[in-house]
Formats: C-alpha cells, structure tokens, sequence
C-alpha cells in the first residue's frame, strides 16, 4: 500500500511539472510558452513520425541532442506511447545567455531550439 | 618559355595571397579563452578583459546575415571576453561570414561583430545600448554558441570591424576562428594597418585560341572551295543542256 502511495505521489508530482510541446512536421520542437517560467520537465505527441525504435527516434532528433548535451537539457523518448520528453535543467542550463536582470524563459529556450532546428547553432 | 612560365607562377601566388588577405593566411586562429593571443592571430590588437558583476553586452536578435543585424536585445552577462581586430582589404564592400568550431559544446560562450573598433558597449541600468548605423552589427542571435556557430555580415571597403567571443558562465572552451567571402573562400581580411587592394578579376569574354581561329579559316576556305566546285558543276551542266 505504502508502494502504491509513493508510485502516486510520484506520478502527481511529475503530473505538476510536466508541460506540454509540440514537435512540427518538420521535426521543430516547441516548448509550451503560455506560462514564461521554464519547467523541468515537457512531454510532447511525436505519433505523427510513427517511429518504431528509440534508436528510429534518437537519430531523428540527434541535431538537438548534439547541441544541448552538457548544457542543461536532455532528450527521452518513450516509443510504446510516441513521446518525446525534454527535460530541462533549470538551475544550470546554459542554451541561452543570462540576460541582465531577468530570468531565461521559455521564449529563450525556444528561440535556441529553432536556431538549433535551422541549423544555425550544432 | 621560361619567361612565360616564371609568369604564370608568379600570378598564381600573388592570386593565391591576394584571396588570403594578404601575405599569408591568419586563419584559423585558435583560442583557448584563457586572455592568451593566440599564435595565429599576428595582429597586435587583441584584447580581452572581464567584465565584473552582472554587466551585460549587446546581441542580435536573430541570425545576421549581410548587410547587417538588429540589435534589439542587449544584455548579457560576460565575466570573460577577448577582441579581434580586422581590416576588409579589398576597395568594394564585402560580405563574410565569421564563424567558429569547437571540440565540444561547454556552457555557454557568445559572439557577435561590428564594424569599426570603437569600445563594447555595456549595459547600463539607465538603458540598453546598441551599435547603430553607421555601424554594421552582426550575430547569431541571443544564444550560447554550440560546437559551430557562423553568421555573416558586410564590411565596406577598406574598413575595420571587431569580432567579440565572450564566456558566460562556468568552463570555457577552445574555438577556431575562420572568416570567409560569399563563395566559401577565405575572405580578403588582414590586420588594421593592412593595404587595401582591389580585387581584380581574370577572365571576361573568351578569345578564341590560334587553333580554334585555324580551324575556322580553314572551314571558310573548305566552304568557298565547295561554293565554287558547286557553281562549276552547275555552269557545266547548263552547257551540256
């Protein structure tokens, strides 16, 4: 019982900082903006590529992987539901600059994703 | 003969100068962020320094590409920077394209470029400057660089621009600079006190060669003798008739 509680306070805890994103035709990821606080965590639906391996998946998305790695963000994809799963390291990431007297937000990171997606930044 | 070749030889190399910049390449110049001149880099007008407390410099933002930038969204932290200093040496404007590689991606470091060498502009609380006309302003966007980043922007002739990589947080990395033209070359760039040239260009309309002529004389005289032998044979066979 004391495992089953722990399993739902994990899901519940995951459930509250887990946001949404969506991934573009063209394989663009967009994190959810509407709120400007990055969170640590966004799911989005990559059904639409039908990928059938996590290896299928991995190398489609290498171009983010590449670039973010060692910088505060990494990539999970769940294949058996088609999900990509960003996470984001919110104290310590280093996609974007710190900018003088604000916080980086969402639109930040989202600004280095389509760089990235451009191929402006590898 | 040997005049001709010892010709030839010699338009080649001062060819092949000319699109380095002049007198040698002083690309790709390596640096390893750590306030060294790197070797490559002959000029004596590199400079770096930190900038202490949360002072802040201007950035794009959006990828530039020629003729210039907008700088709409300053304010950066930069505990370490270093400066380069060049010259567009050819008469004409000339658009490059800076760009720089890395091992790996390591936190985040910044770049952009202007024309001219005036001092970096800081962020101040009373405001947020940037380099405006007359001055070209060029990056890529308010991002930390990856392993490779390049944006370009337009030097006028016979001008200097500064280039700019700074460090934001945490470990440095070491980085390649190279600067090159529109076609991919390496742009004709040197150090501040270089002479300017102008850019000659070899070729134009093709002349026919002396063979090519030959041939085309010839093809008119085989022409003309068929012309007659044909009016020949026709006089002949109106007399005959």
């Amino acid at each position: 019982m004391a495992f089953v509680c722990l399993i739902l306070s994990v899901n519940t805890a995951n459930a509250q900082t887990s946001r949404s994103a969506t991934v573009s035709a063209d394989g663009l990821i967009v994190l959810d903006a509407s709120l400007p606080d990055v969170a640590s965590e966004y799911v989005a639906n990559i059904s639409r590529f039908n990928f059938s391996s996590y290896q299928e998946a991995s190398n489609y998305f290498q171009k983010y992987v590449s670039a973010s790695a060692g910088r505060g963000m990494s990539f999970f994809f769940d294949i058996p539901n088609q999900k990509l799963f960003v996470y984001v390291d919110v104290a310590n990431q280093y996609m974007v600059p710190k900018a003088h007297a604000k916080s980086v937000n969402v639109s930040d990171i989202n600004y280095f994703l389509k760089a990235v997606h451009e191929g402006r930044i590898n | 003969m040997k005049n001709l070749v010892a010709f030839i030889f010699a338009l080649c190399t001062a060819s092949a100068l000319f699109a380095a910049g002049g007198g040698g390449s002083l690309f790709p110049i390596t640096t390893q962020m750590n306030g060294m001149k790197p070797t490559a880099y002959t000029c004596d007008t590199f400079k770096s320094g930190a900038f202490t407390g949360q002072t802040g410099v201007p950035l794009t933002t959006g990828g530039s590409s020629c003729p210039t930038g907008a700088c709409t969204n300053p304010g950066y932290f930069a505990p370490y920077w270093e400066t380069y200093q060049f010259k567009n040496t050819l008469l004409e404007p000339q658009c490059i394209t800076i760009n720089w590689t890395a091992a790996t991606a390591a936190f985040c470091n910044i770049t952009f470029a202007y024309t001219g060498t005036g001092p970096i502009l800081l962020w101040t609380a009373a405001g947020a400057p940037c380099y405006a006309p007359p001055i070209n302003m060029g990056s890529p966007g308010a991002i930390c660089m990856g392993t490779s980043v390049s944006y370009s922007l337009e030097i006028p002739a016979c001008s200097a621009f500064t280039v700019f990589l700074a460090n934001n947080n945490g470990s440095r990395n070491t980085y390649n600079l190279n600067i090159n033209n529109s076609k991919g070359d390496p742009a004709a760039v040197g150090c501040l006190g270089a002479e300017c040239k102008k850019l000659l260009t070899i070729g134009g309309t093709p002349v026919p060669t002396m063979t090519q002529w030959g041939l085309f004389i010839f093809g008119l005289v085989i022409l003309t003798f068929a012309s007659v032998a044909i009016y020949n044979f026709a006089q002949r066979a109106s007399v005959k008739e």
